[in-house]
């Protein structure tokens, strides 16, 4: 007896007043009714017992009425999710029906306000589900479920505006196609002038760059971690937020990095799976050491046959990583989370980077 | 003026009407006291309807007669039409389920007499009046209706639980 009034004594010490308060009145309130009903039983009163079973009905209709449809509308809620990557200051709003309570448990890169949550950082924020409480006021009954959504939302810091200097520099600069010399078009800028090339042939002559232009760069570790077979290969997540890049930016360039190799190429949302066959390419190629000899070669050779244009072997103490830290260019770096502890270099490279 | 107030200004009106149809002096102040309940605060407007729906059904004990019975009723469907308002449209459609079905299966289960061998055995136990014995063959009906339905809800949230993750599997 003394253990179930201790017992009892705890469980009452962890409900707040106003959870003491709803337990009594959902409980008081049919007993009101019932008691009703017998008050006429006792007193030789059919009327008073059928008026009073009636507002029991009523309110048995009701209570179970909320409970069947907040059960079956809190299994329902779900979470609006526009795009597969996200950017800083985005915000993800949870579907809940008026009157339901959303409590999400997320990693921090997310600000909850209510329903709705805000990235305040970049990498992979995750969503692993949504605490769901309803709660009816006049019967004082509430209904709490967790909705698991183990959700990974790839963040950029910011838009591609809020990237900084050095990102506006590098799109005004290094990010159109370069194809070769043509003669100077006065409606274009001087700027574009190659004076060594115009001084030799005594001609204007400008460099030539195709009309598009990728708005975004984006680099890339050529390296077999990669590729590393499993359920979920790295490559594949990278591929993932490539196509999210590409879906808001159009084209975007993808710079290969990796010990033996640096290749660019632009790629539009359906192009984005070459990039993986590229990768297999340069990685097989860069392994073969006389083929990047052979190749280290043609850095000088004329454009069209440096289709590939093979950096200096690393340094023997440069592995892959350090090697793709120290060389990594453009605004934008993805690294698959394995690799997540290089982050912090490239950033304060500049390079802003995306951890999938 | 909101849902509630509404049902409220209802209820007073009805109610004060209830209390005039029974026509028991003792029962004379609480006509006069009813519309003070229209001072009561918002927030607390939803309690009092409820307690008003609980407690007025007493008044009928003051005189039995068809009008305070039907009166009392319709207090009851004003009551019935603000808990109504409450829900979403989801709740509203169980609602619209569950309270004709459970006033349904009260009517059958009284009528067919499903409550007999509850009262046989109480009157075996206890003599009673045969007017006490409507009355508990009513509030036996009643609790009948109520577990029915619990069960039919139960069922309800099970099928479409079933039906929901049938269309999981299926997509």
């Amino acid at each position: 007896m003394v253990r179930v009034s201790g017992k009892l004594r705890d469980v009452l010490r962890s409900l707040t007043r106003r959870e003491v308060v709803d337990q009594v009145r959902a409980v008081a309130q049919p007993i009101v009714m019932v008691v009703v009903a017998y008050v006429g039983f006792l007193n030789n009163s059919p009327q008073v017992v059928v008026v009073a079973s009636l507002a029991l009905l009523i309110y048995t209709a009701y209570v179970l009425s909320w409970y069947v449809s907040r059960t079956v509308e809190l299994r329902r809620v779900n979470v609006d999710l526009r795009a597969q990557l996200m950017s800083r200051g985005d915000s993800i709003k949870v579907n809940a029906p008026e009157g339901v309570r959303v409590r999400p448990v997320a990693s921090r890169h997310f600000e909850v306000k209510g329903g709705e949550m805000t990235l305040k950082w970049g990498g992979v924020a995750r969503l692993l589900g949504l605490l769901l409480t309803a709660y009816d006021p006049l019967t004082g009954l509430s209904i709490s479920t967790f909705r698991g959504l183990k959700l990974a939302v790839p963040t950029l810091v910011g838009s591609l505006e809020g990237l900084g200097a050095s990102a506006s520099t590098l799109l005004e600069s290094g990010v159109e196609e370069y194809r070769g010399l043509v003669e100077y078009d006065y409606t274009k800028p001087a700027s574009r002038i190659h004076w060594p090339s115009s001084a030799r042939i005594n001609e204007l002559v400008a460099k030539d760059y195709s009309e598009e232009a990728a708005r975004l760069i984006v680099s890339i570790p050529a390296l077999p971690d990669l590729l590393t077979e499993g359920d979920v290969r790295p490559i594949d997540r990278v591929l993932m937020a490539l196509e999210g890049l590409a879906r808001r930016y159009g084209l975007i360039r993808v710079m290969l990095i990796g010990p033996g190799i640096s290749e660019g190429i632009n790629v539009t949302l359906g192009e984005v799976p070459l990039v993986e066959g590229l990768l297999v390419d340069a990685y097989s190629w860069a392994r073969d050491e006389v083929e990047v000899e052979r190749l280290s070669r043609l850095i000088n050779a004329p454009i069209e046959e440096a289709a590939w244009v093979v950096y200096p072997r690393p340094r023997p103490v440069e592995g892959g990583w350090d090697y793709f830290i120290a060389n990594a260019m453009g605004h934008l770096a993805i690294i698959p989370s394995e690799a997540a502890e290089y982050a912090v270099q490239l950033r304060r490279r500049g390079i802003e980077v995306l951890v999938v | 003026m909101d849902t509630c107030r509404l049902t409220l200004t209802l209820m007073v009106i009805v109610g004060i009407a209830l209390v005039a149809s029974t026509a028991s002096i003792p029962l004379l102040p609480l006509a006069v006291l009813l519309p003070l309940l229209l001072l009561t605060k918002p927030r607390h407007c939803q309690y009092v309807t409820l307690g008003l729906a609980s407690l007025l059904p007493l008044t009928l004990l003051a005189a039995q007669g068809t009008l305070p019975m039907i009166l009392a009723m319709l207090e009851e469907l004003i009551y019935a039409s603000l808990l109504l308002a409450r829900l979403s449209r989801l709740g509203k459609l169980v609602m619209a389920l569950n309270l004709p079905a459970s006033v349904a299966l009260f009517v059958v289960y009284y009528l067919a007499d499903a409550w007999r061998p509850m009262v046989d055995y109480v009157v075996y136990l206890i003599p009673l009046t045969s007017s006490q014995i409507v009355g508990i063959a009513l509030i036996d009906s009643m609790m009948l209706a109520i577990i029915s339905i619990l069960i039919i809800d139960y069922l309800v949230l099970r099928i479409i639980e079933y039906r929901r993750i049938r269309s999981l599997t299926l997509r």
